[in-house]
């Protein structure tokens, strides 16, 4: 009886010890999925990495386009789907070594930097000069170097817009329609906290919309010429003072969660705990799918700006799919990637069922697409987002993402915003940035 | 017999049978593991902390990693954070495991396969899934299961996963919740293998309870110990999934949870600065190696072994 105990206990322990040692790789579980299209007889075989599993539709669906138009060059495409950053980590360490990359690869704009600047893209200007009038190409160029060359291509415009808690603005007795510059925000927002008890907007600390807005406007950049990182600017002073001037007098508060892409955050926010969020237009589908409490209480209006008659619309986000270096089949990628995304098909694909606003311009006064009854975002939203688009034209900041701005992004979000907003309030920011810029390791 | 055996056929014969080759082939399959999987790796850290590492175009830079890593606030942050967490995890999960595992080796307790289990079935769950529930346990509104439990106590609600003292508690609860059982059951082993006549000749000499732990449990147990005492340094140097899970990704705010391997691993795989990521493995490498080397020292492994 004893000894069997006794074996009992021994093969327990051997069990925990073995999941003593296997403990650091339990994160990497992702548990990825695969998708094709119809495959031909003849067509190239292509693989496809992707870390959203709505994309894995689209790029199949968009692959049978593809055959379909081009009987002579057809694609079968298999597209693997994995959790966002096991795969950004997977994608990077397999360019590292040169072996066992895919043909594309979606990549995240805050991780892009990372590939342009190791040079592990192939240049796509050539794939995207036929489309080149027809498109908004700041969303192309952004993600390029300084030489002129650029490397992937956006699923949406990414525009930023303010979303407006309807009930708390007619509560407060304030139409969003009247708020252009941040000082009509403030005083808007003194009015609501006043009247609802609500604060007017919150911030991240572990990401950076807000900030980058602010910073876009005045056309500021968080890299410098060369792609150092460059975070003690003027500009980037301003806006961390101005943002804590709004959260000093409360009408501004730190996201529950720290981010606007936490379960804390959705429920918070679907519950009307704040009056507006500024966000990009792709974020609406956040609003459909978390926020069923808010159907036909939020209106989309333009983003408050420094000064009257500036540009009130900025791009924020967004995710660069880009052939990737190693290839067999170089020209035929880039080509069914221009086409896929800056095409009319692809653009009214993804607006249609990913709520992306499209990057290709003629949409924005297709009535078939911007008064489609069926459109489950135009259900939801009280104005039309497309209104935006149209008022502030294709003349419009990006985000400079070339040089090291990965590594800088990495500080922003981890460290810089939670000192800025929260755990530091009182340190000057001109310090407080010097402290950060320091910590950065490039 | 040996005299029948054909000459030709000697070699083979001699090679499998012979008794000085028969024990390489034996301990081969570890070796072999060891030499590509570890020896290889470390080797080759040890390099490319030199190298500015960018695949093939990769170029020998000195001690530029180091001179880059050293003074860096956020790396002394995740070496203190490191240095912190393994000294007071190692506080708890030595005595709080040891006293348990005496429990429910005594005689008086009831029930000892049920409470045996459930302390061990945490160590059983993925870390993934035990993040995420953590995580939203200490959910910063109002709703969240611990702001509930503690307005019971009439406690405004906290914010548990932005405030460096709370991301500690939190961060400790949950190494003790998830390796408490596994060290009970080293220290259950361990209270078997000794000789119960030496209680009971203790308990003839008039010892008590708390005696007897003292002067005949713990002593005895000192093998176990240094066992529990390695594994929980190594554990705790190495801790990353816990924070990585907790805060929904290697972005803890401020660097609160942030590790000297989370550190490596976002120098490394997420900014594919392989130098630098190198670099601070070799820093981890030798401070591992010396704490391990003084604690075994202290615990006279290397004195015995010399009689």
């Amino acid at each position: 009886m004893k000894k069997r105990l006794m074996t009992t206990v021994l093969a327990a322990a051997l069990v925990g010890s073995a999941m003593f040692g296997a403990m650091p790789a339990a994160a990497s579980d992702d548990g990825s999925t695969q998708g094709t299209n119809t495959f031909v007889d003849g067509g190239t075989e292509m693989s496809f990495w992707t870390f959203q599993e709505l994309h894995v539709a689209f790029w199949t669906s968009m692959a049978d386009v593809w055959n379909e138009q081009n009987p002579d060059r057809p694609i079968n495409l298999t597209v693997t789907n994995g959790e966002s950053h096991s795969l950004h980590t997977k994608l990077l360490t397999a360019c590292e070594a040169g072996e066992g990359t895919p043909d594309i690869a979606d990549i995240e704009i805050g991780y892009y930097g990372s590939f342009v600047n190791k040079d592990y893209l192939i240049p796509i200007n050539d794939a995207v000069e036929p489309y080149k009038d027809d498109v908004v190409m700041s969303r192309v160029t952004m993600y390029g170097d300084r030489d002129g060359n650029y490397y992937g291509v956006d699923f949406h415009l990414g525009a930023t817009v303010a979303y407006y808690n309807m009930d708390i603005m007619n509560e407060a007795g304030i139409d969003p329609a009247d708020i252009v510059t941040w000082d009509d925000y403030i005083e808007a927002g003194k009015t609501v906290l006043e009247k609802t008890g609500k604060p007017m907007t919150a911030v991240e600390t572990n990401d950076l919309f807000l900030p980058q807005l602010m910073m876009l406007e005045l056309g500021a950049q968080y890299v410098d010429e060369e792609g150092n990182p460059n975070l003690v600017t003027d500009e980037h002073i301003q806006v961390i003072d101005k943002i804590r001037e709004m959260i000093d007098l409360g009408i501004v508060i730190v996201a529950p969660g720290g981010g606007f892409h936490t379960e804390e955050w959705y429920g918070f926010l679907d519950q009307g705990g704040v009056a507006s969020v500024l966000m990009p237009l792709w974020y609406m589908g956040r609003f459909t799918d978390y926020m069923p409490d808010l159907d036909q209480k939020m209106g989309i209006y333009q983003i408050p700006v420094w000064n009257e008659g500036d540009v009130r619309e900025v791009l924020q986000g967004g995710t660069g799919t880009s052939v990737i270096k190693g290839t067999a089949n170089e020209q035929l990628a880039k080509d069914f990637l221009a086409f896929a995304k800056l095409s009319k098909e692809g653009c009214t694909y993804e607006w249609n069922n990913l709520g992306f606003d499209p990057i290709r311009t003629e949409l924005w006064d297709d009535p078939e697409i911007t008064e489609n009854p069926d459109n489950k975002f135009l259900k939801y939203f009280l104005t039309n987002p497309f209104d935006i688009l149209k008022a502030n034209g294709t003349d419009l900041t990006a985000p400079d993402i070339s040089g090291l701005y990965s590594t800088t992004y990495a500080t922003l979000v981890s460290t810089t915003y939670a000192n800025a907003f929260e755990i530091s309030l009182d340190t000057p920011a001109a310090d407080l940035l010097q402290e950060e810029q320091d910590s950065i390791i490039f | 017999m040996e005299k029948n055996v054909p000459k030709k056929k000697k070699f083979s014969t001699k090679f499998l049978y012979s008794q000085k080759i028969a024990p390489y082939v034996f301990i081969s399959p570890f070796v072999i593991t060891f030499v590509i999987f570890f020896a290889y790796s470390i080797v080759n850290m040890v390099i490319m902390s030199f190298q500015n590492v960018a695949g093939a175009k990769s170029t020998f830079i000195g001690f530029e990693n180091y001179a880059k890593i050293l003074p860096n606030a956020v790396f002394r942050k995740a070496l203190r954070n490191s240095i912190f967490y393994t000294i007071v995890s190692c506080a708890l999960m030595i005595p709080i495991p040891l006293v348990m595992a005496a429990m429910l080796n005594s005689r008086h307790m009831r029930a000892k396969s049920f409470f045996r289990s459930i302390t061990f079935i945490p160590a059983l769950t993925s870390v993934v899934v035990a993040g995420v529930i953590f995580r939203l346990m200490f959910g910063e509104l109002e709703g969240s299961f611990m702001n509930q439990v503690i307005g019971i106590f009439g406690k405004e609600p906290i914010v548990w996963l932005r405030t460096p003292l709370t991301v500690w508690i939190i961060l400790f609860f949950l190494c003790l919740w998830r390796w408490t059982g596994v060290n009970m059951m080293y220290y259950l082993s361990g209270l078997q293998q000794i000789d119960s006549s030496l209680y009971e000749s203790a308990a003839i000499d008039g010892a008590g309870t708390l005696q007897t732990f003292r002067y005949i449990t713990i002593p005895l147990l000192k093998p176990t110990t240094i066992y529990v005492l390695t594994i929980s340094i190594f554990g705790g140097m190495a801790m990353f999934s816990e924070s990585y899970m907790i805060f929904n990704g290697n972005k803890s705010p401020n660097n609160v949870g942030t590790t000297l391997v989370g550190m490596l691993y976002r120098m490394g795989f997420e900014q594919g600065n392989m130098g630098i990521a190198s670099a601070i493995g070799v820093i981890f490498l030798l401070i591992v190696l010396v704490v391990n080397v003084i604690q075994l020292f202290i615990n006279g492994t290397f004195g015995r072994k010399e009689k």
